[in-house]
């Protein structure tokens, strides 16, 4: 086994309140590298095909590391989290900072398999070798960050942990899982582990992580470390200014989701973006282990209704607690981003389903006892977040995000105004303006991800935004980039430095930690490998090319600001979808061919025999 | 002579301590005429937030003019013309 694994994988199963260890295959780390990689096999082996995503007797929750967690390698101390999504019902995965993948590693596993379903509320505790399975009846109900507190009061010592909120235990469909105080956000992954009667996860870990060249890892630290410093996104924008940075330049450009997506420019930016944040709300920076930028900040509102302490908020949030629902208030913001930590709730998928509820109420579609949420009205946030995490009310419907809730309703209206890729709500990133994007969006496994295609390329204007000219062949190799750093598990904001493809910094972080003499052409096949690999799971739950499509609203022009008119046409993103497939080496249905797998060598994960997808 | 405005975003807001800005230049000035103008207004700190040691547009940064991203290897010889709107943009992050 190369350097920089733990070479052994838990299996934890709560219905029958047992463990195993199981050895990592030997050639995982070549061929899957870590973290993405070994999450998407080892979904296809243990989630049962078919599987209703909140059958917790059936869907697995998988957590993994990568060979750079526990090392310092800068900016490594993520984790992912992995099961079949109750928003999308395809893979997904999801990360978030903090100590628990080294904590995971250093007990001994380089991933977590929680299977089955535990008959009472649950804590999974596991210390270096053991696990064990713990009453977790009093922590259920309570907040997500409150419930850690509780139960590092209970074990004692420095643990490393993770929890769901009242989201989770009630499984609105866009649960997160609380990392510490960093979210797992995407996918509802915290409904999946509430559907298992499984509170929190506990890890804490002594062993050594051993690397394979300590020079180099410590020369690569340092250039690296040096690099990010000097950079001025990274060394001097993120440190100061958080996430929340970007979001007055979309404005500024005309490209800030607004009311639903209906326009792409708020008059109020200027009063939530990161600059009026800095000055009047971040109190501190927080920086997740082997991080030297520090992007997180530490925010507080001292006094009046929206009166709180958050870590956050992130520029996603400040987008879809904004002007996506017309919000300028930053303290109202600052609140909602607190709040959704506690309940245990995506924030982008919070924002997207009220504002969708905002525009039907508007236009009288929305209709019940209870008062709908409403473009610019902040105040009726305070009520609206506990009612979706407790499905009450109005909160029953939107607690099945914003496809479902559309589909309950039955209405193309409804339907239409829905801002979705396969179920997963548009993040802060315009797939009008960034036409590689759009198409990121539609083909992404995960759905409408910026995580995947990223919009850095075209918003950075190192690629044509307005073209789809090499857009396909860009989201391919970008794509191939971010799954092999998803299986890295390192972060994205070393795009400034370490750029958006794959290149010499991959190669030289892997040979030193792992020993793995990979090309850089061998790198990016492992990406390619990962997406396959997350794609045919999809195509095993039933995934079709016609899922591949934006929502409508993306075809009609931005109608005012400085990027009015500009739109993308499903022609258009038909045209590069079907580049793309064949780029992939896909059907024309986007079913992967068999030769494809083949050349890959996944045939032992997939079973490749005869026609995909027939 | 042309004049150009311009608004300065995120860290270059944070550099400068203003918004906006109005500039004359000669004409036939290129973006890099403007940014050694800026220099002698405001320091080398905008300059050096764009670009790297080798006078390069650093990767994720970037300048609008007009609302459009200018591509990073074209950017310092864009010739402006007068009544031009220059944005100096924040990196392009998510997040």
């Amino acid at each position: 086994m190369p350097e920089g694994y733990a070479g052994r994988i838990l299996v934890a199963d709560l219905s029958r309140r047992a463990w195993r260890a199981e050895r990592l295959p030997e050639d995982w780390p070549a061929i899957l590298v870590g973290g993405n990689g070994f999450a998407a096999a080892l979904l296809l082996r243990h989630a049962e095909a078919g599987c209703d995503p909140l059958d917790g007797e059936r869907n697995v929750l998988i957590l993994a590391t990568g060979p750079f967690s526990g090392t310092a390698i800068p900016c490594s101390g993520r984790v992912v989290v992995a099961a079949k999504s109750p928003l999308t019902g395809y893979f997904f995965d999801s990360y978030a900072g903090g100590p628990f993948a080294e904590h995971l590693k250093r007990s001994g596993y380089d991933a977590l398999v929680v299977a089955g379903r535990a008959d009472t509320p649950t804590a999974l505790v596991i210390s270096d070798d053991r696990a064990d399975f713990r009453p977790a009846a009093t922590l259920w109900g309570r907040g997500a960050l409150e419930a850690q507190r509780e139960i590092r009061r209970w074990l004692g010592g420095e643990w490393a942990t993770a929890a769901i909120g009242p989201a989770g235990e009630n499984l609105v469909r866009f649960a997160a899982i609380l990392f510490g105080t960093r979210a797992a956000g995407r996918g509802g992954l915290g409904a999946v582990m509430g559907s298992k009667n499984l509170k929190a996860i506990c890890v804490r870990g002594s062993r050594d992580v051993k690397v394979a060249d300590g020079e180099g890892v410590l020369r690569l630290t340092r250039e690296l470390g040096a690099a990010l410093t000097a950079h001025s996104a990274t060394g001097r924008v993120l440190p100061r200014l958080g996430t929340c940075a970007g979001l007055t330049t979309f404005n500024e450009l005309g490209i800030l989701g607004t009311r639903n997506w209906q326009r792409e420019h708020f008059e109020r930016a200027g009063q939530i973006g990161g600059e009026v944040l800095a000055e009047r709300y971040y109190r501190r920076s927080k920086a997740c282990p082997a991080c030297p930028i520090g992007c997180s900040k530490v925010s507080s509102v001292e006094a009046g209704p929206w009166r709180t302490l958050s870590e956050g908020p992130e520029y996603e949030t400040a987008y879809a607690f904004g002007p996506l629902i017309e919000v300028g208030d930053p303290e109202a913001i600052i609140w909602c981003d607190r709040a959704c930590d506690e309940l245990g709730m995506d924030t982008i998928s919070a924002g997207v389903t009220i504002a969708w509820a905002a525009e039907l109420a508007e236009r009288g579609t929305l209709k019940g006892p209870e008062r709908p949420p409403r473009f610019g009205d902040a105040a009726a946030l305070r009520e609206l977040l506990g009612q979706i995490a407790r499905r009450r009310g109005l909160g029953e419907l939107l607690a099945e995000g914003v496809r479902r809730a559309a589909d309950i309703l039955g209405d193309s209206e409804a339907r239409e105004c829905a801002m979705h890729v396969k179920g997963l709500e548009l993040p802060g990133h315009s797939p009008r303006a960034l036409k590689g994007l759009a198409l990121g969006y539609a083909v992404g496994t995960r759905g409408a991800s910026h995580q995947d295609m990223r919009p850095t390329p075209e918003r950075s204007g190192a690629y044509d935004a307005s073209s789809t000219e090499g857009k396909a062949l860009l989201n391919v190799r970008v794509q191939n980039c971010t799954a092999l750093g998803d299986s890295l598990i390192w972060c994205r904001y070393l795009e400034p430095v370490v750029g958006f493809l794959v290149g010499r910094w991959h190669r030289e972080a892997v040979r030193a930690v792992t020993g793995l003499g990979l090309s850089e052409e061998q790198l990016e096949d492992v990406g390619s490998r990962v997406i396959n690999l997350e794609h045919w799971f999809n195509v095993r739950e039933g995934w079709t090319a016609a899922e591949d499509r934006l929502p409508p609203r993306v075809e009609e022009p931005i109608p005012e600001g400085p990027s009015s008119g500009k739109r993308v046409t499903a022609s258009e993103i038909e045209m590069m979808k079907a580049e793309y497939y064949h780029l992939r080496g896909w059907g024309e249905e986007g079913f992967p061919r068999p030769e494809t797998l083949r050349a890959l060598g996944l045939q032992a994960f997939v079973g490749v025999e005869g026609q995909v997808g027939s | 002579m042309i004049r150009v405005k311009v608004e300065f975003l995120g860290p270059y807001r944070l550099e400068t301590g203003i918004a906006e800005a109005r500039c004359e230049l000669p004409q036939g000035s290129t973006l890099g005429d403007l940014l050694m103008a800026l220099n002698e207004r405001f320091g080398a700190g905008v300059r050096a937030l764009l670009l790297d040691a080798a006078g390069q547009v650093r990767q994720t940064m970037a300048v609008a003019v007009d609302g459009r991203v200018l591509p990073p290897d074209g950017t310092l010889s864009y010739t402006l013309q007068d009544g031009q709107t220059v944005l100096f943009l924040s990196p392009a992050m998510g997040g």
